[in-house]
């Protein structure tokens, strides 16, 4: 409420004092008016200095955090290519290295993307951050079971069953590839 | 047995443990004119375009000198995949697998081979039981020697503790006398079998060979299988598995090797042919199968001095072999009246292999065939399907 009044008190004034400022330009004489002219001008540049400083925060604030993103992302490809998840890997008992998303809960949480502008790329973050809140937690219990287990046949369940055509691993490649394509064909600035 | 038999064996076991000179002493089970008489029986098969009619059966491949040498030289060969492979990740499945095996274990191994693998076999049981005996059996005694000597070469296995037997393994009644034999020798100690290098996969009713052999297994025995494996079959895969072995010369010689050897047919290997199939939910099948492709009926000698007709287009059907679907390695463990106490697996890790390829070892012990089990056992395929 006080922030709002704040707002319409700070506008409110400027507004008055550009039509003041109108006003005594009009009511002058010739002579006199260059003061109000001058006045109205940096009355001007004051109102739309604020617009644009808001616009250049939010598109440097987007930047970042689309740059943190697609780093995340490549990040997160050299972890599903590498030697851990390939099909041909050992499959004895290991512990799996994880995939992140710190940069996209922090691009989600700070309001960074224009829920207008980028609501499709929005959208397919929510998607891929609870695709790998699910794979990390998959990996969890496959480990737990791996581990507990006497036999090594168990071992070699969950790797068949984690490279299998029907795998949710799978599915979470296909996502990273479609989020790695939206982030490579968003333009830098805008 | 008298006093004096009794000194004879020990001086024939000191003469061959004591000499530089490389004795091998074989039991010999069947008469070699009766194998050259089956040979010659297959192959007067009727005229086939697709391998059924005339054919080498599975030990005939390897059956003389000739046969064994491109034996050998295939094994060699960087482009014999299976071969390599399976040579190559043995060490590693084997190291997964012995720590099951327990003390005082002798060996019996069918289908000796290259001897590569029975000498991993040999070093691990011999550190538990230092009396171990060990006995090859092969239907060639050409690869008996071949293979033994390998397995053997600086083991500290003495010369009289090993003892190749020539028998085809094939023939049950065989199986009931090579039973009596190893039992004799070996008394109630326990006795590690092995078929390895995918053998299985060369006979026709592999399922029936793998239940008399499983049969000769007593409760204190365990049996170690080598089998080629996929993840899947399809047409493709099949076709994908005759790229594997056709690419070899080698191998084209090794198949032809036994046609070389036992009929004076004049040899092209170019004429040798791939054919793959999926073997219904168990397994993918590759014939190798050579044609009459020099467009005249001709006459082909055997070693009988038979004349028999090899009319154009008509086939030989070379060699057989598969790679077992995964999920089918199971049921036929079962169906062998067996139970698995452990395997693993390896891929084929090169990129020109089918994804999915490659060789599982199974040790089996015998007992009440494990229930399948039910789909809700399965928590990898439960966690990780979408």
């Amino acid at each position: 409420m006080t922030r709002i009044a704040i707002t319409a008190l700070t506008f409110g004034a400027l507004a008055v004092a550009m039509a003041l400022g109108l006003s005594w330009f009009v009511v002058s004489p010739p002579g006199e008016r260059w003061e109000p002219a001058v006045n109205s001008l940096a009355l001007l540049a004051g109102i739309t200095g604020i617009f644009a400083e808001r616009w250049a925060t939010q598109r440097e604030q987007r930047k970042q955090a689309l740059d943190s993103i697609r780093l995340e992302m490549a990040r997160n490809r050299e972890t599903l290519d590498g030697e851990a998840f390939s099909a041909s890997s050992s499959r004895g008992r290991r512990v799996y290295p994880r995939l992140v998303q710190s940069a996209v809960d922090s691009a989600l949480s700070s309001g960074a993307l224009s829920p207008h502008r980028d609501a499709e790329l929005i959208d397919l973050l929510h998607r891929w951050r609870t695709a790998v809140a699910s794979v990390n937690r998959r990996l969890e219990l496959t480990e737990m079971l791996v581990f507990t287990s006497p036999s090594d046949e168990k071992a070699e369940q969950f790797h068949a069953a984690l490279h299998s055509a029907s795998s949710f691993f799978q599915g979470v490649r296909t996502l990273l590839d479609e989020a790695q394509a939206t982030l490579g064909g968003l333009p830098v600035r805008r | 047995m008298t006093a004096s038999d009794g000194r004879l064996v020990g001086d024939l076991a000191r003469a061959i443990d004591e000499s530089d000179f490389a004795w091998s002493l074989v039991l010999v089970g069947e008469d070699q004119r009766d194998k050259l008489a089956a040979l010659t029986g297959d192959l007067l098969g009727k005229p086939s375009s697709n391998g059924d009619g005339k054919q080498i059966t599975s030990g005939y491949a390897y059956w003389g000198i000739g046969p064994t040498i491109a034996w050998a030289h295939a094994c060699a060969d960087p482009f014999y995949l299976v071969m390599k492979q399976s040579l190559d990740s043995f060490t590693r499945r084997w190291g997964r697998v012995r720590g099951r095996i327990g003390e005082g274990f002798h060996h019996v191994s069918f289908g000796v081979g290259t001897g590569h693998k029975d000498r991993l076999i040999l070093e691990h049981l011999l550190e538990r039981n230092p009396g171990l005996l060990y006995l090859p059996v092969d239907m060639s005694s050409e690869m008996l020697r071949l293979g033994t000597q390998e397995a053997t070469h600086r083991v500290g296995l003495r010369g009289h503790r090993v003892v190749p037997v020539q028998l085809d393994f094939s023939i049950t009644d065989n199986l009931a006398e090579l039973r009596q034999l190893v039992h004799r020798l070996v008394g109630d100690e326990p006795v590690l079998y092995s078929l390895l290098g995918n053998t299985l996969a060369n006979f026709d009713h592999d399922d029936e060979l793998l239940a008399n052999l499983t049969a000769l297994v007593r409760p204190q025995d365990l049996f170690l299988l080598e089998v080629a494996t996929t993840e899947a079959l399809s047409d493709d895969l099949a076709r994908d598995a005759v790229e594997e072995y056709a690419r070899s010369r080698a191998y084209r010689e090794f198949v032809t090797s036994a046609l070389l050897h036992n009929t004076d047919l004049t040899i092209n290997v170019d004429a040798v042919q791939f054919r793959g199939s999926v073997e219904g939910d168990r397994a993918l099948k590759v014939k190798v199968v050579y044609q009459n492709q020099t467009g005249d009926d001709i006459l082909m000698m055997l070693p009988d001095r038979t004349r028999v007709a090899f009319p154009d287009r008509d086939t030989i059907r070379l060699y057989l072999t598969r790679k077992y679907a995964r999920k089918a390695l199971d049921p036929i463990v079962r169906a062998a009246g067996m139970r698995k106490v452990t395997g693993t697996h390896s891929d084929f890790a090169v990129p020109r292999s089918a994804q999915g390829f490659g060789m599982d070892l199974l040790l089996l012990a015998p007992g009440e065939p494990v229930p399948a089990p039910r789909p809700d056992d399965d928590v990898a395929r439960v966690i990780w399907e979408n």
